[in-house]
């Protein structure tokens, strides 16, 4: 189901991030192809995906989203990143964000995203983009 | 007042047609909202400058750019032609997101070909750019877009050119794809004060992030192959809307999210069966025909709209609907609680002989991992001759209604339904004095195996489909049969060995 990504996706995915960083030994941005079914009948052009090349985050006054609570404010800079009627999507630690916001000058390149209030240490970043295709950094909250 | 097309409507004749995606009882006619009308659309930019809409991710508001495109019948010159008959009625239209370059501050005029098709059919249609909140991927800013979409009404009525009877801003229609296809339910929610002008709703593949609940006419066209929102929102957004008014829904076998647009594609949910100029073609006739009931009320398109006539299409598309009528006597639609399968909602008592487990379970996944309702409805299976046949506590006139309806679905890979194939059932009125008559569900249509997806990996759904039997041909068939004493209804399935089954909204309807 598109929308929030259920939670046995997110374990799968997880657990596929978790070997893949194991396999590589690195804590540096890299990207993962969606092991998506891919009909044989379908003639389709790949897109490139999501690139981060830098993540930030700074503190800000605790404040209410859509009901829930944030006090961080990050900003991932990269490319790639787009959305259609969801996403892109951007999880902290393995939740979802409380809010993401594209930049409205450089969409593609540039986020803001709003991680679940009280979130700290580094923690893991991932950006997925509404074909599944994703992303991960990491970033001190 | 009658639309101008009114005329043409009727005079178009029952030719001769090929063969009906449905049943036949169900005639398919060419249908005059197929073509393009008989006015000259043309368009012009429109720009409203700053607004301010509420802040989706804080207090307070943000300031954005409002403007679009208009499309109206119009001139040789371009100018808008003066309307002869009556003023021209006003048509909202609420794009889609795709936020991606080239398409980011251009949406708007992803739906020209719609547009076009709408001016060509007498309205003044006024496309509003949303992507000034596209940047917000979460919350997903559906309120502001309600919000402008409000705001391009305020600027219309503020026009010199639409006023003195050029356009009737007491006759609006909203339509939307996708976001755009939410906005416009919220649109209604903050309660404009032209509330009541807003005659109806008509939504391409809506989203459902805001879970309204309208009391609006409502018309939905949902793609089966729809690979962007393929988690079976526009279903819910047509349960949630109120019973108390008419809505129709049209899950469409071959369509996706994106076709609907004029060029974009969404390379994530791949090349759905029918072409683009196919899903233009559905999506033109549908909405043209849904507008002018919507603003005129005439009775061929409400014919259209619940499917008791089909429409002659290009192709023998497999389109399914589910339609609610305002007026109707419920005898049956599950809702009452304690849950008991036992009592029907008229406060008779049900017969469910040969079911097997049988329960009255809301539609969703808590049921079915298909299940995308969120309705509740009576499921069960059958491995023998099984029915369904409710008791009416006393004698039903039904003088004055046309139909009896029931709504069905298959379960999605259960062993009781053979994949690929459609099922079967029929239908029984009893009266008082014990006379009846039954119609197989073939007279009306098709009863479907949910349809394939692309990509293959995305949700099968299993999608309630509204049977609406005529009661003449009840009649017809048992000349005795006295439909002012009606006192059961019996839905029986013992045409096929074998089948599990969701059954809804059991009424005799307008």
């Amino acid at each position: 189901m598109r929308g929030p990504v259920s939670s046995i996706h997110r374990l799968t995915r997880l657990a596929a991030f978790a070997a893949l960083a194991a396999a590589i030994g690195t804590a540096g941005a890299f990207a993962v192809r969606s092991a998506r079914p891919t009909p044989s009948s379908r003639s389709e052009t790949v897109v490139d995906a999501p690139s981060v090349a830098n993540v930030t985050a700074s503190p800000i006054e605790p404040r209410a989203i859509d009901g829930k609570s944030a006090d961080r404010e990050v900003t991932i800079v990269g490319s790639g990143f787009f959305g259609t009627s969801f996403g892109p999507f951007v999880r902290f630690a393995g939740q979802n964000a409380v809010a993401v916001v594209m930049d409205a000058a450089d969409p593609a390149h540039k986020l803001v995203a709003y991680p679940p209030a009280g979130l700290r240490g580094h923690v893991e970043v991932v950006v997925e983009n509404p074909d599944r295709q994703s992303v991960r950094a990491f970033v001190d909250l | 007042m009658r639309a101008p097309w009114l005329v043409s409507v009727a005079a178009v004749s029952a030719l001769a047609s090929w063969s009906s995606a449905q049943g036949p009882l169900v005639p398919t006619e060419p249908w005059v909202f197929h073509d393009p009308g008989p006015f000259q659309p043309k368009s012009q930019d429109w720009d409203d400058g700053q607004v301010d809409v509420t802040n989706p991710t804080g207090a307070g508001t943000i300031s954005v750019h409002h403007f679009g495109v208009a499309w109206y019948p119009g001139t040789d010159a371009g100018d808008i032609l003066p309307p002869t008959l009556h003023p021209y009625p006003l048509i909202i239209f609420a794009h889609g997101r795709f936020q991606q370059a080239p398409f980011i501050g251009q949406n708007h005029k992803q739906a020209t070909y719609l547009l076009q098709h709408l001016a060509s059919w007498g309205s003044v249609v006024l496309s509003v750019n949303l992507d000034v909140v596209g940047q917000f991927s979460t919350p997903a800013a559906i309120p502001q877009r309600g919000e402008l979409i409000n705001k391009t009404v305020e600027w219309a009525m503020a026009q010199p050119q639409f006023q003195g009877g050029v356009v009737d801003f007491t006759k609006i229609a909203y339509i939307g794809h996708s976001r755009g296809g939410e906005g416009i339910f919220a649109a209604v929610t903050q309660n404009p004060a032209w509330i009541n002008s807003i005659r109806g709703l008509g939504a391409i593949a809506p989203t459902n992030f805001q879970n309204y609940a309208v009391a609006k006419l409502a018309f939905q066209l949902y793609g089966a192959q729809d690979g962007d929102v393929n988690n079976g929102w526009p279903i819910q957004l047509h349960d949630q809307t109120s019973s108390d008014v008419p809505k129709g829904f049209r899950f469409i076998e071959g369509c996706n999210h994106f076709f609907f647009t004029d060029s974009i594609t969404f390379t994530g949910e791949g090349t759905p069966t029918y072409t683009r100029p196919q899903h233009h073609e559905i999506a033109e006739t549908y909405l043209a025909t849904f507008a002018s009931f919507a603003q005129f009320g005439d009775r061929p398109s409400y014919n259209r709209l619940t499917g008791d006539k089909e429409i002659q299409w290009s192709s023998p598309f497999k389109i399914h609907r589910i339609f609610n009528a305002a007026r109707k006597i419920v005898i049956d639609d599950f809702q009452q609680l304690p849950a008991d399968a036992l009592v029907n909602t008229a406060g008779g008592t049900n017969d469910l002989s040969g079911l097997l487990a049988p329960a009255e379970k809301t539609l969703d996944a808590s049921a079915a991992s298909s299940y995308f309702h969120k309705t509740r409805g009576l499921t069960g299976s059958w491995s023998s001759p099984a029915m369904y046949e409710a008791t009416l506590p006393t004698d039903l006139n039904t003088g004055g209604y046309g139909y009896v309806a029931v709504s069905l679905l298959q379960r999605y890979l259960s062993a009781s339904n053979p994949a690929g194939q459609e099922q079967r059932f029929d239908l029984t009125l009893v009266d008082a004095d014990g006379d009846s008559a039954t119609l197989d569900n073939l007279q009306v249509g098709p009863w479907p195996y949910p349809v394939a997806t692309i990509p293959s990996g995305a949700p099968k759904k299993s999608v309630l489909k509204t049977f609406r039997f005529p009661l003449s041909a009840f009649v017809a068939q048992t000349p005795a049969l006295d439909l002012t004493k009606l006192k059961k209804v019996r839905v029986s399935f013992d045409l096929t060995p074998t089948g599990e089954f969701a059954l809804d909204d059991v009424v005799i309807t307008q």
